[in-house]
């Protein structure tokens, strides 16, 4: 069975100024698969994430959304094309509620109106403390519920991809597993993909997907989900610290 | 009795004041944080476009208003597409870049009117109480204020545009990445504030002699009331202005009208002394 190429990164560099960060980088991702790219500080995987979503300019290259070029439209053309984000740090809206944080991106589509409610009552299944604290500042939440917070903004509007910063960082572990088995139930049963920039080895290995490993702005290696099986491994392999 | 409800009427009429000058400025200061020197120029395009439609077209007076916020938004949206949209960020640029505006603006009223216009009547009529004469349309202005205050507030609390307006001053480059398209919301977000400044104008103009400095009239005023209340803007500006307003006024009816504006001036710097986050900072730290 052939898979469907969501997304396709092809000699891509970008970089900031007169620096280049991000030398010839490719790689493919499928319809509802997860793919985790990880490597030490400072070797690019921002600098690759925010090139993909077109909040850094692309020098030389492509990127093929659903069979489509889109390294030339700005990050909100390529949004509205179906990519979500989930930015390092969570980025919430401190002076927008919970719901006014989860349902803005709605507001920009003029197509997605109907269906936004059931939408909406899923997203608060899949994260009730949301639904607890929606009319709270999202400034009150805790780095767990913002994190939280920054996916269900990211799922409201039906992404084929949502793209997550090292959404485990400065969360304690048990949001953070529990975010991991959010993201395999999603990919399973809404066929979303995902892209996960991490560096916390245990939950690549809970993601059980396959990992880039990027150095220098490159694309090292591909280390395949049964090679990444076990914790200790997955850790030998991608030669990390641990955490 | 018609001690105090002299008393009421002068404090309202300078709340009234105070609200409108600062009511554009809300939104360009307060919320997009660009120090609009020229907003005092958006309020002389209101007034301007207002009297010059009126007696060029003989419009009744609401119409010639109306025509006069139009002018007021195109003028807004034109230098935002021009000129402002290159500042955003950049606070200090935009002061330089807006007191030009403001020179041009008035100078270009200067050359093409003349010093003065011949002035509209003052609408409604007024009435007596005592020894005291009132002006109705005065009352009206009081009134006005606070329901284009409770507008301006759902509209950017409540509605959809104002949560994609918050975020997008927030955070452009994550509302962006969200699919805002934020060009667009910010030269609305600019149009609605310089809207309101031409409202401001078209209002005074049929009380006030409508001259190319007119909008020098409202700038100070229209800047202590938004700075004093904060940085939520929409809910200091009510406490701000009474406050403000409160002072002026117990302060002119003891002496005299220039030491309640010294006494209004000196309230604000001890206000923004000891509460420099303004009102608003004091009501959502109590919340």
């Amino acid at each position: 069975m052939k898979k469907d190429v969501l997304l396709k990164i092809e000699n891509v560099n970008s970089g900031y100024g007169s620096t280049t960060v991000i030398n010839n980088f490719s790689f493919s991702l499928n319809k509802s698969q997860i793919l985790c790219i990880t490597g030490r500080n400072g070797m690019g995987k921002t600098t690759l994430i925010k090139t993909i979503i077109g909040l850094i300019a692309l020098r030389s290259g492509s990127i093929i959304f659903k069979n489509e070029d889109i390294s030339k439209l700005n990050s909100s053309s390529r949004s509205i094309k179906g990519i979500g984000y989930v930015p390092q740090g969570r980025e919430i809206f401190s002076s927008l509620t919970v719901e006014q944080n989860i349902l803005m991106p709605v507001f920009t589509r003029k197509a997605f109106k109907y269906g936004v409610k059931n939408k909406l009552r899923d997203i608060y299944n899949l994260f009730p403390v949301l639904e607890e604290k929606k009319n709270n500042n999202g400034s009150s939440l805790s780095g767990g519920q913002q994190q939280q917070l920054a996916i269900a903004r990211a799922l409201i509007f039906n992404p084929e991809i949502i793209i997550l910063d090292e959404p485990s960082e400065g969360i304690q572990p048990s949001i953070v597993s529990f975010i991991g088995e959010t993201l395999k139930k999603l990919s399973n049963s809404f066929d979303t993909a995902f892209l996960v920039v991490e560096q916390n080895i245990a939950f690549i290995s809970q993601l059980k997907s396959d990992c880039i490993l990027v150095n220098k702005g490159s694309n090292v290696k591909t280390l395949t989900a049964s090679q990444l099986s076990s914790v200790e491994k997955a850790r030998e392999l991608l030669s990390l610290e641990s955490h | 009795m018609i001690m105090l409800f002299n008393i009421v009427y002068q404090f309202g009429d300078a709340l009234s004041f105070l609200l409108l000058s600062a009511i554009g400025l809300a939104v360009i200061f307060g919320m997009m944080k660009i120090i609009n020197l020229a907003h005092g120029e958006f309020i002389t395009v209101g007034a301007y476009g207002t009297v010059v439609s009126a007696k060029a077209f003989n419009l009744p007076l609401p119409i010639a208003m109306a025509f006069g916020v139009i002018i007021t938004i195109i003028f807004g949206l034109i230098l935002e597409k021009l000129i402002i949209r290159h500042l955003y960020g950049r606070p200090l640029d935009s002061v330089v870049a807006t007191w030009g505006i403001s020179l041009i603006v008035s100078q270009s009223f200067l050359v093409i009117f003349g010093p003065s216009l011949e002035g509209l009547q003052t609408p409604l009529g007024n009435f007596k109480l005592g020894d005291y004469s009132y002006s109705e349309y005065r009352i009206f202005l009081i009134f006005f204020a606070f329901i284009l205050l409770g507008l301006l507030y759902i509209l950017f609390m409540k509605t959809s545009f104002g949560t994609l307006a918050r975020a997008t001053i927030e955070k452009p480059e994550i509302a962006s990445s969200m699919g805002v398209n934020i060009s667009n919301v910010y030269s609305v977000t600019f149009a609605i504030g310089a809207g309101l400044a031409g409202i401001t104008g078209a209002l005074y103009a049929p009380t006030m002699t409508v001259v190319p400095s007119i909008g020098q009239a409202f700038i100070v005023s229209a800047f202590i009331t938004v700075v004093t209340a904060g940085a939520s803007p929409f809910i200091g500006l009510i406490p701000a202005a009474s406050f403000l307003s409160a002072v002026q006024t117990s302060v002119t009816f003891y002496y005299k009208a220039t030491i309640g504006i010294i006494a209004l001036l000196f309230s604000v710097i001890l206000i923004i002394r000891f509460l420099p986050k303004g009102f608003s900072g004091l009501i959502t730290k109590e919340k």
